[in-house]
């Protein structure tokens, strides 16, 4: 931390009216198990810094990986350069934003006791083994990605911050194919991403879970297609991770909401003023940006602008109550938002992004959900995700479906879809899960921004139940 | 050759002296030097200065092998510093490991070299031409402009090079703030920034604007004649990239394309498909060493051909490889144009739906290769050859084999260059060629 304190403090800011330093380093390894062979480790050391001036109402940044206090400096006059250039063509007045000036120094998550490189490559070599339980299996894998990340953030208002984390994000594949039919079956969808370290990694039980992830890419094999028609849809947490993600998440972007992402990530069909009157879903629909869950793959107690990340409800018994924006966007659209200002790097800069953003349990258990349902269809483990560009109408997939009839769960059906309109689905939620049916999910791959930046979230949620949505299989 | 080509180059030399035994040392290197400007309603969102420099470092030792990616300062001293001490980490690590069956790497040397000249100009002053050209409208999108870097050098000889200096601005033009999603989008790609050429597209986006202000024409689901318009097609072209050409996507029946290459199904003969290696926007080396050929046949006249063949696929298939990336994606597609006249095109469509682009498309069923997605900007209703109102944003879902099979009509006489204008990690080097297609029927569902 005092390396890049020091070098931030040597800086001659001269008469600028605002000056940070964000420096990200991380060490990365990759490691495979495929088809019992293991792949070559893939290994990952990045550093760099990212300097972001305001003059008057301009503001620049430059990024470097020259460290050096020249390599620095001239980072700095770059940003500078940019800040002056973009003097009164700014969409907002960056004088007006009130930056925090945050101390803290933290350790997010650990990595405590994570096993060496010999043993990981073991258990993924175990956990291969156990997938491949049948010859229709014809290419199977496990996976884990291990990071260690430094955040610091310096700032000419005396701020001074540094977060460390430890983001694992383990994949088992199954291809089980037959003729001209193919079935992939994964873990959780690639969604079992979390922080943490040996006890966490321990938790996600790769080497247990292998052989029914093996054994139900067979079953889908063998599966008839997922019925068409309208029924009811019980979406396990797996799956509602995108469902949250695309339909909740995005549309409260208040980047979106004032028009930043729309060239390319799209724009929102929630506007200004349904923030405190809009009803987004159901009396049962609580959802909330949540920074602290233990183990959440977007915990962090600081976003990339130094603004404290707490606990807030987005939406409160169905109701709309703020959305998803940093303190820029809170300043030009004088609404609530969330510490959400976050960057994939130290070569981005940051922007609103979804974090943690999780549904609330409440008292069913699985099988009373289950038991209340005449015609329905239960989905896990995403695998296909359209919505159009203002996260309205959407079409997703899932890897595994199962019917239920008359309460009970039955058969097994291929190529489960459905689809829908994020403004009326969540109306039609009319069961929640309790605490036991609550699962903690992560995705590394949010992608948005104009440069691009793909970066992790979190997504926990209880089995829903939705009422009379269109579903869908594949074809005959 | 550039200096950061001989920064590169001497680098290379250097570690390879702190080689050992039998090893051989790969070096790939990638980086950007990039200007990227955020626009929203003609301001500036955000605008910032980009210096980015890796290489990934590979020790092979006999039938083993391992690598690490490290950001670079561009300080000699330094980055050989980290780079030798980076040799010696994997070197401990490598006996931790198995032989591996799939290794491979180029072991003839073929050493090549291509250096743009660069025309850009400065970036600021780029901008300012950029939001005078836009001023009145609400123009919104991203200006990246810089040079790219890629190189590769290995320990038995081999150095490749390519440095393009280029600029990407993606932008959209919005109709009116009463209609957040009716837009028209353009993109102006180019090595030297010509504000008339930017002042024309505007011009031309003017016209459409005019049309999205009108009432829009709700359909129903069901099936439509449609034209889809170059960069829509490019949307079709870039889903389908995925996993759908690779040898090893084949081989373990994870392609989409699994009833194309087995004879069950076929496209339209008009369709042949070709990646391209040479005269493209992006570097014609793999990180292995091996060079693309000038093209690889995919699809000819509608029947599957060829596979993109990675170093480790080759390996594993005993099949020559043809330098594609290790996740076996084409970077330059180029499907062949047809005979339908531009000036034809509304009239042929008569009564139907152009599409100006589509989004967010994902498989909805591989097997059927059935491709979901949405409309989006630039999509209008047409009646009697005639554009006559913006179309409510849809979805379609149908299969690929109807498309560009038994519901393709013709394709445009014109090929499109479109230039990716994402930047993850780095900007993009990827393209697309295509022309648009006229279908006899498109399936919309939502």
């Amino acid at each position: 931390m005092e390396s890049f304190r020091s070098a931030f403090s040597q800086l001659a800011l001269g008469d600028v009216d605002f000056c940070s330093l964000r420096a990200v380093s991380s060490t990365e390894q990759q490691l495979s198990v495929r088809q019992n062979n293991v792949e070559p480790l893939k290994l990952a050391v990045d550093h760099g810094a990212m300097l972001t001036v305001i003059v008057g109402s301009g503001c620049g940044y430059a990024a470097t990986a020259d460290l050096s206090p020249s390599g620095l400096k001239q980072a700095f006059q770059r940003a500078r350069a940019w800040a002056e250039a973009t003097r009164d063509l700014c969409v907002v007045d960056h004088r007006l934003v009130d930056y925090p000036a945050a101390t803290a120094n933290c350790e997010i998550s650990s990595g405590t006791g994570i096993p060496s490189t010999a043993e990981l490559l073991e258990m993924l070599r175990e956990t291969s083994s156990a997938i491949a339980i049948d010859p229709r299996i014809v290419d199977w894998q496990a996976t884990l990605g291990i990071c260690h990340e430094r955040r610091e953030l310096y700032t000419s208002n005396g701020g001074a911050l540094e977060q460390r984390f430890c983001y694992l994000t383990p994949n088992i594949i199954a291809v089980a194919n037959h003729d001209n039919e193919t079935q992939i079956r994964s873990l959780n969808g690639g969604t079992a991403c979390i922080q943490g370290g040996a006890k966490q990694l321990e938790a996600i039980g790769m080497i247990s879970r292998a052989p029914e992830i093996g054994r139900q890419a067979i079953e889908l094999l063998l599966a008839p297609q997922c019925p068409t028609g309208r029924r009811d849809l019980l979406l396990m947490p797996d799956q509602l991770a995108l469902q949250i993600h695309e339909s909740i998440g995005h549309p409260l972007e208040l980047d979106r909401i004032l028009g930043d992402e729309r060239n390319y990530a799209g724009t929102s069909f929630v506007r200004p003023e349904m923030f405190g009157s809009y009803r987004y879903g159901s009396e049962l629909l609580d959802v909330t940006f949540d920074p602290k869950l233990e183990g959440e793959f977007a915990c962090y107690a600081y976003d990339d602008e130094g603004l404290t990340a707490k606990r807030s409800y987005l939406i409160r018994a169905g109701q709309l109550e703020r959305g998803i924006g940093g303190l820029i966007s809170q300043a030009r659209l004088g609404a609530p938002g969330v510490a959400c200002a976050r960057s994939n790097g130290w070569a981005r800069p940051a922007i609103d992004r979804i974090a943690n953003i999780n549904i609330e349990p409440k008292d069913a258990s699985l099988d009373q959900l289950i038991a209340r349902t005449e015609q329905g269809v239960l989905m896990r483990s995403n695998c296909s995700w359209s919505i159009d560009d203002s996260r309205n109408k959407f079409q997703f997939g899932c890897e595994w479906g199962q019917l239920i009839e008359n309460g009970q769960l039955t058969t097994v059906v291929k190529n489960p879809n459905y689809r829908g309109i994020s403004a009326t689905f969540w109306r039609s939620l009319i069961g929640v899960g309790d605490q036991r049916t609550f699962e903690v999910m992560g995705s590394p791959y949010c992608g948005k921004g104009e440069p691009s930046q793909v970066i992790r979230v979190g997504h926990a949620a209880p089995a829903c139940l939705f009422a009379d949505v269109d579903i869908f299989g594949g074809d005959q | 050759m550039s200096a950061l080509a001989d920064y590169f180059f001497e680098l290379a030399d250097k570690t390879w002296a702190a080689r050992g035994g039998d090893e051989v040392l790969l070096l790939r290197f990638c980086g950007e030097t990039s200007d990227f400007v955020r626009l929203n309603n003609a301001l500036v969102r955000q605008a910032g200065h980009v210096e980015q420099r890796y290489v990934t470092l590979t020790l092979i030792d006999k039938m083993r092998q391992i690598s690490s990616q490290l950001a670079l300062s561009t300080t000699l001293s330094e980055d050989l510093s980290a780079l030798t001490g980076e040799l010696l980490r994997l070197r401990d690590l490598l006996p931790q490991l198995p032989e591996d069956p799939l290794l491979n790497y180029n072991r003839t040397p073929s050493s090549t070299e291509e250096q743009a000249e660069d025309r850009l100009g400065e970036a600021p002053a780029t901008l300012s031409q950029i939001i005078e050209a836009a001023a009145g409208r609400d123009f919104v999108g991203i200006f990246a402009s810089g040079a790219i870097y890629n190189g590769f050098a290995n320990s038995l000889g081999q150095r490749n090079w390519h440095e393009s200096y280029t600029f990407n601005l993606d932008w959209s033009v919005f109709a009116d703030a009463r209609f957040p999603d009716r837009a028209i989008k353009g993109s102006y790609a180019s090595d030297h920034f010509d504000q008339q050429k930017l002042a024309a597209q505007l011009a031309q986006a003017d016209r459409g604007i005019e049309l999205l202000r009108r009432d829009a024409k709700t359909v129903s689901p069901g099936s439509y004649r449609a034209y889809l318009a170059p960069p829509a097609m490019g949307e079709l072209l870039t889903v389908l990239s995925w996993e759908s050409f690779g040898l090893k996507a084949h081989r373990t029946k994870r392609t989409p394309l699994l009833r194309l290459a087995s004879g069950e199904c076929s496209l339209a003969p008009a369709i042949s498909l070709r990646e391209l290696g040479s005269g493209t926007m992006a570097p014609n080396f793999d990180a292995s060493g091996f060079v693309r050929p000038a093209s690889i046949s995919l699809i000819a006249q509608g029947r599957y051909q060829s596979h993109l063949v990675s170093a480790r696929s080759a390996q594993e298939f005993a099949e020559p490889a043809n330098g594609a990336n290790a996740e076996e994606v084409p970077l330059s597609l180029a499907l062949s144009p047809g005979s339908l006249a531009e000036s034809a095109i509304l009239d042929r469509l008569e009564r139907g739906i152009y599409i100006g682009n589509l989004w967010y498309l994902n498989f909805s069923d591989r097997a059927s290769c059935r491709i979901t997605g949405m409309t989006r900007f630039g999509t209008f209703w047409v009646e009697d050859g005639e554009l006559v109102a913006p179309l409510a944003t849809m979805r379609f879902d149908d299969s690929l084999y109807r498309m560009l099979g038994e519901n393709l009509v013709a394709l445009s006489e014109t090929a499109e260059l479109l230039a990716d204008s994402e930047s993850y990690g780095m900007r993009s080097l990827r393209t697309i060629e295509t022309p648009g297609a006229l279908l006899g029927a498109f399936e919309l569902t939502l």
